[in-house]
């Protein structure tokens, strides 16, 4: 197995940080011209910013996930993107949704709440925004490790105050044939609709994503605001948002609409669980050759597993 | 058209034998290399070996019902580099892909239709691909050519790979297996034919 060579993954944006600092040190003492060349620690302390809350624009706070794995780089995490609304081939995805324009964008949160809202994009970039290290895995069964900024999808649901009849959130992304032109082929039901039990989106894990290593979130990642979840399959965590609803009945996604066979509500990483056309035991993490174990929970089980607590997973799959 | 001379120069056979090989080096020339080279390289070997698998056994009606007879020679180039594309594709599944990781190996193959047939189709070509020269042809005799109609069922099952392989675009995996059921058909008839 191949590991990323440390300097691969060096994040163009704390390259930068690094040449600012070395720069503003110029007539400074050594030992702080030494200290930013130790690295990217070093780096993040002197941008002196909590790892919790985003620095800047542009810098990420650090280069591995808790598990150590290194952050994919941003030319693939921006270059290899899943997005059938622009094209079935994930490469060609950045080209064919270059221009797509994301001004104005409103997001109306509707449904079982008691404020519905329909919020500017402006109006949620101003909640606090912090930086995750999330690793992907995709359904498909390979991986990346993204270091996403955004809002917990919790501090968006408890302004429009949810009542106490909703049990789950639907999500839908925006239906435009014009600016999404995968949206013209006829094997799937568009929008791209996804949905979360309550207590799932209300987990702190559960992220709104308006960015990705600390820059705007490019189009094909999803701008400007994604749902990231990262303990299920990548194709839960639904691009493009316009609109959140709050409902009492579970929300058929498009996969399952698709292919009910294949894809379940919950879709929840577990290589105990196979695909009913390839095994999830294993995964390829993007950038690396050879495979590597699939973790329950995508290694999340720690903090999600007792949401799950007396199902059967292999049921509710 | 049985105007059409008796020879063809080599060179086409050969050009369309490494044109897989062209065209996804000009792909990575003009695109870069891919974001994922061993999703691309799976992807690219296997089109290539279910491509020229194609049209190995596009030959015989060719020389046979069109009277084409200048194609006959092609016939085996195109096998022979199919089944090494096959092989390429294979190598890569097992080497670059899984590492030769074999418990992961055996668990995905045993549990999945598309890699059982995709194994299928393999295990068939591989005795194809060793008595292809001249030398095992004129040993083996008669037996050659009923030993090369595996060439068929290794068709069918490659197609079957591809097309329980694909999420929901199930057009160019439907091409490939009537293609591969019609020319199938045709050696059938004409074997049964031949029968009476």
């Amino acid at each position: 197995m191949t590991r990323i060579p440390s300097h691969d993954i060096t994040p163009e944006s704390l390259f930068w940080q690094r040449r600012r600092i070395l720069g503003f040190t110029l007539a400074a003492p050594v030992a702080s011209v030494l200290a930013a060349c130790a690295g990217p620690d070093v780096a993040s302390t002197d941008a002196s910013a909590p790892t919790s809350t985003v620095a800047s624009a542009g810098s990420v706070t650090t280069t591995t996930d808790e598990l150590s794995n290194p952050l994919t780089d941003y030319e693939t995490v921006t270059g290899y993107n899943n997005y059938y609304e622009f094209s079935t081939d994930k490469e060609r995805v950045k080209d064919l949704s270059a221009g797509f324009s994301t001004t104005p964008w409103n997001v109306v949160v509707d449904g079982m709440v008691a404020k519905p809202r329909t919020f500017a994009l402006e109006d949620l970039l101003a909640l606090q925004a912090s930086e995750r290290i999330y690793r992907l895995r995709c359904v498909e069964g390979w991986s990346m490790v993204v270091p996403w900024t955004g809002f917990p999808l919790a501090a968006l649901l408890q302004l429009v105050e949810p009542t106490a009849t909703a049990k789950y959130v639907r999500f839908e992304t925006l239906n435009d044939p014009v600016r999404m032109p995968g949206q013209s082929e006829p094997w799937y039901e568009w929008p791209y609709v996804e949905g979360l039990r309550l207590d799932e989106a209300m987990h702190d894990l559960t992220l709104m994503a308006t960015g990705v290593y600390g820059k705007a979130l490019p189009p094909q990642n999803g701008a400007p605001l994604r749902l990231v979840v990262p303990w299920k399959y990548g194709f839960k965590s639904i691009k493009a948002v316009v609109r959140i609803t709050l409902t009492d009945v579970q929300p058929t996604s498009l996969w399952m609409a698709a292919s009910p066979g294949e894809y379940g509500f919950f879709a929840n990483v577990n290589p105990r669980v196979d695909h009913p056309r390839w095994s999830q035991a294993d995964e390829r993490r993007i950038g690396e050759l050879g495979r590597r174990p699939t973790l329950v929970f995508n290694g999340y089980k720690d903090q999600v597993a007792s949401l799950y607590t007396g199902m059967d997973l292999r049921k509710f799959y | 058209m049985n105007a059409v001379r008796p020879r063809l120069p080599t060179y086409i056979v050969l050009l369309l034998c490494v044109a897989p090989l062209l065209w996804y080096g000009a792909v990575v020339a003009l695109r870069g290399i891919p974001r994922d080279p061993v999703a691309a390289l799976t992807s690219w070997s296997g089109t290539a070996a279910l491509i020229l698998l194609l049209a190995s056994l596009a030959i015989t009606p060719l020389v046979r019902w069109a009277g084409l007879k200048a194609f006959a020679p092609w016939r085996r180039p195109l096998g022979v580099s199919a089944g090494l594309y096959a092989l390429a594709h294979t190598l890569i599944y097992l080497g670059l892909d899984y590492g030769w990781a074999w418990m992961f190996i055996w668990t995905n193959i045993s549990s999945k239709r598309h890699l059982i047939v995709g194994t299928l189709s393999m295990v068939l070509l591989v005795p194809l691909l060793i008595t292809s020269t001249r030398g095992w042809q004129q040993r083996l005799g008669m037996r050659w050519k009923k030993l090369h109609l595996l060439v068929y069922p290794a068709a069918i099952a490659a197609g079957l790979h591809f097309f329980w392989l694909v999420k929901t675009d199930i057009r160019w995996p439907l091409v490939s297996l009537v293609a591969i059921s019609v020319l199938f058909a045709l050696r059938l008839r004409r074997r049964a034919r031949a029968a009476h």
